[in-house]
């Protein structure tokens, strides 16, 4: 993209304070958050004439609103039921429970919307009353959009005839030429055709009754997923083998790879967006978790730069790395652990694995290394000759992480114990 | 009736929960405690129905006192006072209006810096000059933490802790320093647990893998005689002997607290949801 193109889409704000008028630094925080702040390299003789603050920046996000905070909670509920629902689809058909909910995907955002309204007409707040009322449009377009999704994709119904179920759609969604319509025939009066709103609601009772007339829609409907059906069908007995870009094409054609890999990635955003924020930093890890190498490299990464401010939050974020399989975490509290009960020889494995596998995130290395010490000063040897060499290997990679005093009493203390060792080993093995 | 189960999301996780009292008929009021959000709070809230006909209750805000760090506990000294722990070590004790509930709660003294967190339980003689506590007792192991405590309505020398691993410990304070009885029960830690207040066989517990339990805890006020015809408490068997019930069907969060008064159960959760559980045999 140029420059020209790129200065398009940016979008410029103004920033309160007068602290950039010389040179400024920029740093990432967590998420979607930077903080700027005046670097000045110069010694200037000249009184300060900006003033000293740091900006945090961040994006103001919509799903942090109070009420649309409930929906973020109990919308987790149902994708997670969703996702209990459709392991145990592995096995059987769960039609109606995934119809039943989604359903309850479509109640949860109703009752959203009813909250939004209801506040909007309580607040006094002009700009409020309009935010509320944008957030209603919003999330009254996302009900309208999924009842139609759940029509054509989660509702199995007999036949595929949509066609009375689209109409209902229709009907419910933009009901207003129908309620005229009732309206002016209720009246009755001679020269309803003078009434303003007469053809406009005329005209949309056709176009509506259109598609009631023709079945072509539904026709088309079931002929298009019949084939699917069909080349799906054929791509599982595998007869494309032979010819992968044809295979790729219907792949394609009958949506597999191309929804999947668009619904992972719109999970993962949204799970990031919400580790963003203090308290829904645990809804956000549920959504990450089930998106596969990629889901669980963000949630660790995530989890890592989570503020801690006591130990109960410590606790907190170690229950739900167990519960998720966050290995890095919780090995590392397994280590702490058996160090603790003298498990000495246990521990010494434990540490290992966690070195060589280079799991551990850069700013750990000097923690993880500096753990090996004590272990090394054991009365008896519980690192093994290859344990050693091993964490030596990644010492010498890795030395910059340490200051150079602790490197070099790191060394000694490796070099002794694998003399110990190497001792340790060539006696225990018989002749 | 079968129980009826209600929730409410309230945009806030919720640590602590408790009715507040009320003398002669069923309070219709309650307090939460929040935590681990960008402003904590505590709020006072009414269960009203939105029509008049109808009979379901929802839990309406009624007025918010702002706090700094997370609540970790909420204690009535008397009936129209709490003291509050949290999270930064300080204890403030809270005046609620009996009257107009609307008026957010007032500060009447605060203390800094209390806090202690461990996994042993201490008893101290307040009387005592020495600053040792008079009787030590382990849970487990020293690694393992105690998230609760409860003393036995009736049985005063019965003290009930639960652990960070989901296991509940009983301790006879007559005998040693072990529990005696250490029973494997949630799969997480336990948050709280209560006694309930009318029926001492009944104890309600709720978990940080998102359990809520009521226990039939009638086998352990069972006794037999020693061979030196002393009392001893018969040791609670697993928990398949002690008729366990699951009150709501497991939450995908942890489930922080619970208060019971009566039939009804109340309690907060990691899903910024307030559950209320009523028709609650006792």
């Amino acid at each position: 993209m140029n420059e020209l193109e790129t200065r398009s889409f940016a979008k410029t704000f103004n920033l309160p304070e007068k602290c950039l008028e010389n040179r400024i630094g920029c740093t990432w925080g967590r998420g979607n958050q930077f903080t700027i702040y005046p670097r000045s390299q110069t010694v200037s003789q000249a009184p300060l004439t900006t003033e000293n603050k740091l900006l945090s920046i961040h994006r103001e996000i919509l799903l942090f609103h109070p009420i649309l905070r409930r929906l973020v909670n109990e919308s987790n509920g149902t994708f997670l039921a969703i996702q209990k629902a459709a392991e145990a689809a592995k096995s059987s058909d769960n039609h109606v429970e995934f119809l039943k909910l989604s359903r309850q995907y479509r109640s949860i955002i109703r009752v959203c919307i009813e909250s939004l309204q209801e506040a909007s007409q309580k607040t006094t707040d002009g700009i409020e009353k309009n935010n509320l009322l944008a957030y209603v449009t919003i999330f009254y377009s996302i009900e309208c959009i999924w009842h139609l999704c759940e029509i054509l994709h989660v509702d199995n119904i007999p036949g595929d005839i949509v066609l009375p179920f689209l109409l209902e759609w229709v009907r419910f969604h933009f009901p207003c030429h129908e309620q005229t319509a009732a309206r002016l025939l209720e009246a009755c009066e001679r020269g309803s055709e003078d009434h303003e709103d007469y053809w406009d609601t005329v005209i949309g009772m056709i176009v509506q009754g259109r598609v009631y007339g023709s079945i072509s829609t539904g026709e088309f409907t079931v002929t298009w997923k019949h084939w699917q059906a069909e080349c799906r069908a054929k791509l599982i007995s595998r007869v494309f083998t032979t010819q992968p870009q044809l295979e790729l094409i219907l792949k394609r054609v009958t949506c597999t790879s191309v929804t999947n890999r668009l619904r992972e990635s719109l999970i993962l955003d949204y799970g990031c967006l919400l580790t963003e924020h203090n308290s829904l930093w645990p809804v956000g890890l549920s959504y990450l978790v089930i998106c596969g190498g990629e889901g669980q490299r963000r949630a660790e990464l995530m989890l890592e730069r989570l503020p801690l401010h006591s130990e109960a939050k410590a606790m907190r974020v170690l229950c739900e790395a167990r519960k998720h399989g966050l290995l890095g975490v919780v090995k590392y509290c397994d280590f702490h652990r058996l160090y603790k009960n003298r498990e000495f020889k246990k521990a010494a494995d434990l540490l290992v694995s966690l070195i060589t596998s280079k799991i551990a995130p850069d700013y750990f290395w000097d923690t993880l290394l500096l753990d090996a010490l004590p272990l090394l000063e054991c009365d008896s040897v519980v690192l093994s000759a290859a344990g050693t060499c091993a964490v030596m290997q990644c010492l010498e990679r890795r030395s910059a992480a340490l200051q150079a005093d602790s490197a070099a009493l790191l060394r000694l203390a490796l070099a002794r114990n694998l003399a110990r060792a190497a001792l340790a080993e060539t006696m225990d093995t018989p002749e | 009736m079968p129980l009826d189960v209600q929730v409410t999301f309230i945009s806030q996780k919720i640590n602590k929960i408790r009715w507040i009292p009320e003398e002669y008929v069923d309070t219709k009021c309650f307090l939460t405690g929040s935590w681990d959000d960008d402003v904590n709070s505590i709020k006072v809230w009414t269960l009203e129905s939105p029509n008049e006909e109808e009979e379901v209750e929802y839990p309406r805000a009624l007025s918010e006192y702002h706090v700094d760090g997370d609540v970790t506990q909420i204690k009535f000294t008397d009936k129209n006072k709490i003291a509050v722990s949290l999270s930064s070590g300080e204890v403030k004790l809270l005046e609620i209006s009996i009257y107009d509930k609307q008026a957010p709660p007032k500060e009447v003294y605060s203390w800094k810096k209390l806090h202690n967190y461990g996994g042993h339980m201490k008893i101290w003689d307040l009387r005592s000059q020495v600053d040792k506590p008079s009787a030590s007792f382990l849970l487990a192991g020293d690694e393992l933490a105690a998230t609760c405590i409860t003393i036995h309505p009736t049985l005063p020398h019965i003290v009930l802790a639960g652990s960070e691993s989901g296991a509940l410990a009983v301790w006879d304070l007559r005998m040693n320093q072990f529990p005696s009885s250490l029973l494997n029960a949630h799969s997480a830690g336990v948050s709280e647990m209560q006694f309930h207040p009318e029926n001492p066989h009944k104890l309600i517990t709720s978990s940080v893998s998102g359990e809520i339990w009521d226990w039939n805890m009638e086998s352990m006020t069972k006794s037999a005689r020693g061979p030196d015809n002393q009392l001893i408490w018969m040791p609670l068997e697993d928990k398949n002997a002690m008729l366990v019930n699951s009150l709501m069907p497991t939450l995908h969060k942890a489930i922080n607290t619970v208060h019971c008064d009566k039939g009804r159960i109340l309690c907060g959760a990691d899903n910024e949801a307030v559950y209320l559980i009523k028709n609650f045999k006792y």
